[in-house]
């Protein structure tokens, strides 16, 4: 009878220990469902068929239940002329396309320079350019050292114009990639400014 | 009015033609200046400012070595193919062909249409003469960095492990130098003092030390208290993931990519200030690199499908709060002004990325109690710091402004 005891004892002081997380393992949830959800979430997916906690989209190429916009569709905070008070710059970025060349199709900066925005620009610029352009735009981020390739905005690409640089930004040129995935249209204008700057250093 | 604008046009067709003059003048005495090839001193900083990021006078980076260029191909060659190479090549220049065959992967070199062509013989007299430097092999492109993989816990372990192995022999040969002792002063039993003479009686009772209660209590007690902890310990931290670094399905390293290059966070989580989530980056952001860095990796195979495909590369979730609870990164990030590192520990270190923090509600609260809200500069705020500063004269921190309130998390 004690044996009996001791030994459920044991075995359930076991369990509980055995709950606890690992390196590889995140351990038990008190509510599994609250940390796995049905409902689409972002950035978790749960894709075999038959899981509790299945939440995938079979109609979406790889099940996937996020997708893309359709083509040609405007973002309304990318068009609000109210605040540029100039629709034809604010309408600039829809009418340069990967296959125009960068200065094909001029437009004006939408954005007043001014110190503020020139500031905005540069923190801005170091968080998306520094690492291959380098923080004078002479080319020598510590990526660019690798990668290679990258030239001197005071030199190579001092006259470049600034919708060339927006296009840049947005699509790439030859070894540089496009950036318009992770820069909204109105912080690459004030990179564009900043990148001015250091061109007429 | 007429007449006045036209004195001003003359006068400032007078001001240009004696600019023009002058310049010309310039020109011409700087042409006989150097005669030869070119003058090395203005070849430099040209060749730093265009030629330098793709070309080294030694070494092979985009583009090849420089050295002996002037041997291999005339300047007559050399000149139109750095205005143009694209259209050296398009006229079927059979050097120009071989060279982008050789250089295919690297793209067309780009061409400079603005330089003329004295400056490219300057950086041709500037190549010229580095060629009879030795070359320097300090830093410079395309060499590849080692990167440290040594992990110092094995270290610390070892040393660890030393201490408790000469702490044990210190124990061991201690305890038997006093048996030695004892054996002696017992052989020499009758010259001992008789206030000495415990030394040989001094014995330890263990059975009657083993089965006094107290001896038992204490026994029981530290037994009990020690399962007691672990159960406790263990079931405290049941939904807590503290230290959780599952393997990822490329080997992807915060360490070398924010640490050693100094990428920004920003440059791939790009949610973090714009919305809740800060976001795993897509593929065609690690392409914006490795289309050139390490192209051939076999482990980035995963990437380079991913980009041509769109399936998705799957990593593995670490952090994760319970869907009852809402956390906003814009909101800690941006307006905050929180850095990463607060919540994530040291990330530009981790080799692995791991769950830093427990991101237990207590961790929020306890933070919530602390902090200092970021008010200045920031209008939302202005009449809540005004009625805060009406009623107290503390800071204004997270609580005062219903930082502890439950809905503001559970909703
Ligand atoms: C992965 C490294 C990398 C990053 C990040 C990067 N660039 Fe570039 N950039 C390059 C390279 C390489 C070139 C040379 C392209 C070529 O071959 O013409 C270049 C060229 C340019 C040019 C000159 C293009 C021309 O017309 O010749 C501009 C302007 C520019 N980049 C701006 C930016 C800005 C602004 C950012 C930040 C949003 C940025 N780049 C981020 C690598 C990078
Ligand atoms: C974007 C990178 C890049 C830049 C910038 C660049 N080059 Fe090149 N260069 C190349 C590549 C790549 C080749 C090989 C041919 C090809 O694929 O187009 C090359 C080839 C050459 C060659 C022929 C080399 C040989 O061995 O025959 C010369 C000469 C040359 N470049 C000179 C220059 C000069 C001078 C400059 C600066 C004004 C310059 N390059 C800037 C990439 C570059
Ligand atoms: C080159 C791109 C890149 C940079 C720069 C970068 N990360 Fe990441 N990060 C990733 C990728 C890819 C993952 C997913 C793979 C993984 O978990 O290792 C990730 C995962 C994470 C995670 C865990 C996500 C989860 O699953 O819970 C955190 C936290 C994180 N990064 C924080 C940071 C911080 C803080 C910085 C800046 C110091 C940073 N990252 C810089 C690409 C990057
Ligand atoms: C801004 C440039 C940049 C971006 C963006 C970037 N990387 Fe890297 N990555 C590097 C550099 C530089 C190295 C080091 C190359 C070396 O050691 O020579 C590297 C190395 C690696 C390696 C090791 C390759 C090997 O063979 O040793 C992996 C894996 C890797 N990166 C994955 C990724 C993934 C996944 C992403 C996208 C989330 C990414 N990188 C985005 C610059 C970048
Ligand atoms: C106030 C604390 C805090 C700060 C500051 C913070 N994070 Fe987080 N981070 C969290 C929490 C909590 C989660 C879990 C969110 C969830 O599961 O919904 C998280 C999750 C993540 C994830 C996983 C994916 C996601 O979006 O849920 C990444 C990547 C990440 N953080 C990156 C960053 C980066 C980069 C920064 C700095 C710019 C940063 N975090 C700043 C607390 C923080
Ligand atoms: C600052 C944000 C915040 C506030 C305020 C807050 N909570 Fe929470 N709460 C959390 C987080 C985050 C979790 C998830 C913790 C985890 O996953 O372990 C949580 C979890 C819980 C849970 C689930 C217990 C568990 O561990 O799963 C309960 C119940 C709860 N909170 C009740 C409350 C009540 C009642 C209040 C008001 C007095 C409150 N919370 C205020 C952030 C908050």
């Amino acid at each position: 009878m004690k044996i009996v005891k001791y030994t459920l004892l044991s075995i359930s002081f076991i369990g509980l220990v055995s709950c606890t997380k690992s390196v590889e393992d995140p351990g038990t949830e008190y509510a599994p469902a609250m940390y796995h959800s049905r409902a689409y979430e972002p950035l978790t997916q749960v894709t075999e068929e038959g899981n509790d906690y299945y939440n995938s989209n079979p109609n979406n190429p790889y099940k996937m239940n996020m997708r893309a916009l359709p083509k040609n569709t405007i973002k309304i905070s990318h068009f609000n002329a109210n605040y540029y008070k100039n629709p034809e710059a604010d309408l600039f970025f829809y009418k340069i396309s990967k296959d125009s060349t960068g200065a094909s199709v001029i437009a004006t900066n939408p954005i007043p320079k001014s110190e503020a925005v020139i500031a905005e620009g540069k923190e801005l610029y170091g968080r998306y350019c520094q690492h291959c352009h380098g923080e004078t735009g002479k080319g020598d981020g510590e990526v660019g050292k690798v990668f290679g390739g990258v030239p001197n905005y005071a030199g190579a690409a001092k006259d470049r114009s600034e919708s060339s640089i927006f296009y840049t930004i947005t699509y790439g040129r030859n070894r540089m990639g496009a950036h318009g995935s992770q820069i909204n249209v109105l912080d690459r204008w004030k990179i564009v400014h900043y990148v001015q700057t250091l061109q007429n250093q | 009015m007429f007449l006045n604008r036209y004195k001003t046009f003359k006068r400032l067709s007078l001001v240009t033609a004696l600019f023009l003059s002058f310049f010309a003048h310039f020109y011409a005495s700087a042409e006989d200046a150097k005669a030869a090839i070119g003058d090395p001193a203005k070849g430099k900083e040209l060749f730093d400012n265009n030629c330098a990021s793709c070309h080294n006078v030694h070494k092979v980076m985009v583009g090849p070595a420089l050295k002996g260029i002037l041997e291999r191909r005339k300047i007559e060659w050399i000149i139109p193919w750095v205005k143009n190479p694209a259209k050296v090549i398009a006229s079927g220049d059979p050097y120009a062909k071989k060279l982008a065959a050789d250089f295919q992967s690297a793209g067309v070199m780009t061409g400079f249409g603005a330089l003329k062509d004295d400056d490219i013989k300057n950086i041709m007299a500037y190549v010229k003469e580095e060629e009879t430097k030795t070359p320097d092999n300090g830093g410079g492109g395309g060499t590849t960095p080692k990167v440290e993989v040594k992990q110092d816990t094995t270290f610390v372990n070892w040393v660890l492990g030393g201490f408790i192995v000469v702490l044990l022999a210190m124990l061991v040969a201690l305890l038997s130098v006093m048996s030695i002792l004892r054996k002696y002063i017992a052989q020499n039993a009758a010259s001992l003092a008789e206030e000495d003479k415990y030394i040989l009686e001094d014995k330890t009772d263990w059975k009657t030390i083993t089965s006094s209660t107290g001896f038992r209590f204490t026994v029981a007690f530290l037994v009990i208290g020690l399962i007691g902890k672990t159960t406790l310990d263990s079931l405290v931290s049941i939904g807590m993931q503290q230290g959780y670094a599952p393997e990822q399905p490329i080997p992807f390293s915060h360490k070398l990519h924010a640490g050693k290059y100094k990428i920004d966070c920003n440059y791939c989580h790009t949610g973090v200030r714009i919305g809740k989530h800060a976001n795993i980056p897509s593929s065609n952001i690690c392409m914006n690199c490795h289309s050139q860095i390490k192209k051939d990796s076999p482990k980035l195979e995963k990437v380079r499908t991913a980009y041509k495909t769109g399936k998705p590369i799957e990593w593995v979730r670490v952090h994760n709060l319970p869907d009852l609870a809402y956390f906003n990164h814009s909101q800690h990030v941006k307006v905050a002004g929180l850095e990463c590192q607060k919540c994530h520990g040291p990330v530009q270190e981790m080799e692995v990325i791991q769950q830093y923090a427990p991101l237990t509600m207590g961790w929020c609260i306890n933070c919530h109690r602390e902090t200092v809200v970021k008010a200045e500069g920031n209008k939302y705020y202005d009449n809540l710091l005004k009625l805060h500063n009406q009623v107290s004269s503390d800071p204004m921190k997270v609580k005062d402004i219903g930082g502890l309130e439950c809905s503001k998390c559970h909703y």
